[in-house]
């Protein structure tokens, strides 16, 4: 044997990173430009934030007009009701909808047959592709004023309950119908996850005399765990936009006082009246709470120990 | 633009410093526009209006319309189409490009389609129409407007397109004053035979852009059951003479048990034409005051009995709270029997297999459906419906915008002409075949080829024609009879408001709709309906009146000038 090799410095410079690198680089560089093309150019879009932005006039043409956009989103009541309407009904969505797909996931993993589970599998991802106008008139057929769940009450003597127009019940009813259509889709990342947890553990586990129960909470939930983070803090960048479609659609269902949420808001008072700059501008501003509730969230999962979304490079 | 300033990046950085995003922060930059871009109020000048005149090409109508404006109304299909234009109209014109939208699926190209084909040769030129599902069409008309991509001529999207319109006209548009205005308009009689209420609506920044797509004046007021009427005794409308009258009979026709509800979604339209509530503004003349719907206490009346009616359970479940969206959800619901009213408007009624007529007969042949009118003595009707949108003109040569004026001329020929009948049953043979009535039926192909708009292009009031029921075209006429002569004033086709242009249909609409159907459903009390006003007058309501008086005090004092 012959003598170990020095070892390497800690600190290589840049020249010699991206020639070790290289080939890395090359199989990176068609998705970085992808997300350059797609999405950061078009971040330069945010400037009708700061404009009086008229189509015909363009980017350049259109006039400056400073933070007037913002300042007048910020001073109408119906932006706050909106942004309050939008932080229930996402805090609602979260609360209720996360834990679906992961207690949905386990079920589907704990069944033997290979043949039932893809079969199950498959009608739960169905609803995902249906369409929101669809899934609302199922709704409304089912839990709305003339439909089927009134009619049981009646003739079981109770009173009549129109769940679509109750305006306290809205949070709730979302929530239902998201988890009626991507309770299934959401499955399968967590059954990814469900997978790539050592076979081995479990039969140690077991030999060490742990239970069904002992197993999930010591083996099945730490091997998921970073997955369920990873969900989290992106669920959390997105949790000022709560589904604009389905909304837009029950909205006048319960009226804009419980119905109206900021993308709604952005398109009742901006896209509809051309005021293009308070809708980039409201946009812009989810953005940046958005960014910044991810980033703070991964900050926490480090602290915690969880990987979460990325971490600094180690060189 | 004179009045825009540039500002790079890092001036609007030093401006701006200090103060973070996400802080209320009190505008820093006054904005930059001097006049450049903004908007003005003003008084649409009759003097820019043409001359219109009822048109004849020497077809006589069934049941004939008349100057006020009753369309005409025919129960067959004439059997010897007449021109209505002369000549080859475009002959020797270079190829014109024009876009619009189109609610019928997109056409075959001119290869496959005879009915282009023909039309072309009877123009004298190749027309290339781009014709965008009406639903992709504001996006589309952004990106053309943005992209300086606008054709010669093309439709204004119906549901608005650019924030500042009379700007974005004078700046890209023809004004097509010099060649239209007055008398002009004789040197394009099928243009000539658009009314005066849609010519209105066609000037902006005190000049004529636009060709109108005329339509008939009002929207009506709904649709109804007359066989479940009839069931109820009232066989003519007219035994309904006042709201209390139709509120009983809404609640005659009501049974949940049998899922059958007097209303379909909303009512009120009915219901404030019947107390004699106007439309959108009123100008008073005399003192010289704009007041808006939501400040008529005959409108609060409306909304009232529109509240006490869905307290009484007359209204559908659900439908008052759909959304635009869900209009086909709820309109299946009439058309599928399950209600005695429902408001939609008048081009629903006839048309042909969609419209209430056709689609209802296929259901069920009992379902004896007609277009409603307001009630009671107090009744009038809204000139709501005066034209679909306007085409525009890019800016050309004197010559071109004849050749194009000349293709609108050509795309609004009346019921009955040649040029018509090629446009909606394309060539006879091919694309249509009379039945035994003369009536023309499409063909498969004939189907496909027809759907070119050309009428998208110009159009005037359209004819009454139904190829399945002579009834129903009577009907709509009769209703026409009625609703004409109840028409108020629309002073909001006079006058402009930048203020009413840019939000009137938008947040201001969403701000009125919204209150109104929190007080209907009962989510909010009647007692709320002053902070409601409050709150449409904060919002811009007050900026526009002030706007529109200015433009009527204006032109009161030229008038006192001259």
């Amino acid at each position: 044997m012959t003598a170990p090799a020095p070892p390497l410095a800690i600190r290589k410079t840049l020249r010699q990173r991206l020639q070790r690198d290289k080939v890395m680089l090359l199989l990176c560089l068609p998705g970085f430009l992808y997300f350059v093309v797609f999405h950061y150019v078009p971040l330069l879009g945010y400037m009708v934030a700061f404009q009086d932005y008229q189509p015909y006039l363009g980017y350049l043409h259109s006039a400056w007009n400073g933070f007037t956009n913002f300042s007048n989103a910020f001073a109408d009541p119906d932006f706050w009701s909106a942004t309050g309407n939008t932080l229930t009904i996402a805090l609602v969505q979260l609360v209720l909808f996360f834990p679906v797909p992961i207690g949905l996931a386990l079920l589907l993993n704990s069944i033997v047959s290979d043949k039932v589970r893809r079969f199950v599998q498959s009608v739960v991802y169905l609803p995902h592709f249906i369409g929101w106008v669809i899934i609302v008139s199922i709704f409304q057929q089912i839990l709305g004023g003339a439909g089927v769940v009134p009619d049981l009450l009646e003739s079981l003597g109770l009173p009549r309950y129109d769940m679509m127009t109750d305006p306290d019940a809205f949070p709730l009813l979302l929530a239902l119908q998201v988890m009626w259509k991507d309770a299934g889709w959401g499955t399968i990342i967590v059954l990814a996850a469900l997978l790539s947890i050592d076979r081995g553990l479990y039969e140690a586990a077991a030999m060490d005399g742990a239970a069904r129960w002992r197993r999930f909470w010591h083996v099945t939930l730490p091997g998921l765990s970073p997955v369920l983070v990873l969900l989290l803090i992106l669920n959390l960048g997105n949790i000022l936009t709560v589904g604009f479609e389905q909304i837009l659609l029950q909205r006048d269902a319960v009226g804009p006082g419980s119905g109206e949420v900021l993308d709604t808001y952005v398109y009742f008072h901006g896209i509809r009246d051309n005021q293009w700059g308070t809708a980039a501008a409201v946009g812009l501003v989810k953005a940046v709470i958005g960014t910044v509730l991810v980033i703070g969230a991964n900050k926490f999962a480090h602290r915690l120990g969880h990987e979460g979304v990325y971490r600094g490079a180690d060189r | 633009m004179s009045g825009t300033t540039y500002i790079n990046r890092r001036t609007l950085l030093r401006r701006g410093a200090g103060v973070g995003l996400g802080v209320v922060a009190a505008p820093l930059l006054a904005s930059c526009g001097d006049g450049g871009t903004a908007a003005k109020a003003e008084a649409k000048s009759a003097k820019l209006l043409p001359t219109t005149t009822v048109r004849n090409i020497g077809i006589k109508a069934d049941l004939p319309g008349t100057a006020a404006g009753v369309p005409s109304a025919f129960l067959k299909y004439p059997a010897n189409p007449v021109r209505a234009t002369k000549g080859t109209p475009l002959k020797g014109a270079k190829k014109i490009t024009a876009v619009t939208e189109t609610f019928a699926p997109l056409p075959p190209e001119r290869g496959k389609n005879a009915a282009l084909r023909e039309i072309e040769k009877l123009l004298g030129t190749q027309v290339d129409f781009t014709a965008v599902p009406a639903d992709d069409y504001p996006a589309k008309f952004s990106t053309m407007v943005a992209g300086d991509q606008l054709p010669d001529v093309f439709m204004y999207p119906e549901t608005g397109g650019v924030d500042n319109k009379a700007g974005f006209l004078q700046a890209t548009c023809v004004d097509l004053g010099p060649y239209l205005s007055g008398g002009k308009v004789k040197d394009y009689p099928n243009l000539a035979a658009i009314p005066q209420y849609a010519w209105q609506g066609a000037i902006f920044g005190g000049k004529l852009y636009g060709i109108p797509l005329a339509r008939n004046g009002s929207a009506g007021a709904g649709f109804y059951r007359a066989d479940l009427f009839e069931r109820a005794g009232v066989s003519s409308l007219d035994q309904i003479d006042s709201t209390d009258r139709l509120v009983e009979l809404a609640k005659e026709l009501t049974n949940p048990k049998k899922k059958q509800y007097f209303f379909i979604s909303g009512a009120t339209t009915l219901l404030a034409q019947s107390t004699g509530a106007q439309s959108s503004w009123k100008h008073d003349a005399g003192t010289g005051k704009w007041t808006y719907q939501l400040e008529d206490d005959k409108y609060r009346h409306a909304v009232e009995i529109a509240a006490k009616l869905y307290k009484a359970g007359c209204y559908y479940p659900g439908t008052v709270q759909m959304s635009g969206a869900q209009k086909a959800q709820y309109t299946d619901l009439f058309k599928n029997g399950k209600g005695a009213y429902v408001y939609d408007g008048m081009p629903a009624y006839l048309a042909p297999a969609t419209g209430y007529v056709d689609a209802m007969a296929a259901i069920d042949k009992s379902f004896d459906v007609r277009p409603m009118v307001p009630v009671g003595t107090d009744a009038v009707a809204w000139t709501n419906n005066t034209a679909l949108s306007n085409c525009f003109v890019k800016k050309a040569s004197d010559d071109r915008v004849k050749e194009i004026l000349r293709l609108a001329d050509f795309a609004a020929s009346p019921f009955g002409s040649v040029e018509y009948t090629l446009i909606k049953y394309g060539v006879e043979g091919v694309d249509h075949e009379r039945d035994k009535d003369g009536t023309p039926v499409l063909t498969k192909q004939g189907t496909q080829d027809t759907t070119v708009p050309w009428s998208f292009l110009g159009s005037a009031t359209p004819a009454f024609f139904s190829a399945t029921s002579a009834d129903a075209t009577r009907y709509v006429h009769e209703a026409y009879t009625t609703l004409i002569p109840l028409l108020i004033d629309e002073p909001t086709l006079t006058y402009s408001s930048p203020t009413w242009d840019s939000k009137g249909a938008g947040s201001l609409n969403t701000i009125h709709s919204d209150g109104i159907k929190d007080i209907v459903t009962g989510r909010k009390p009647m007692s709320s309906y002053d902070a409601l006003v409050k709150k449409w007058r904060n919002a811009g309501g007050d900026k526009c009146r002030s706007e529109f008086e200015q433009a009527s005090q204006q032109q009161a004092a030229e008038k006192g000038k001259k």
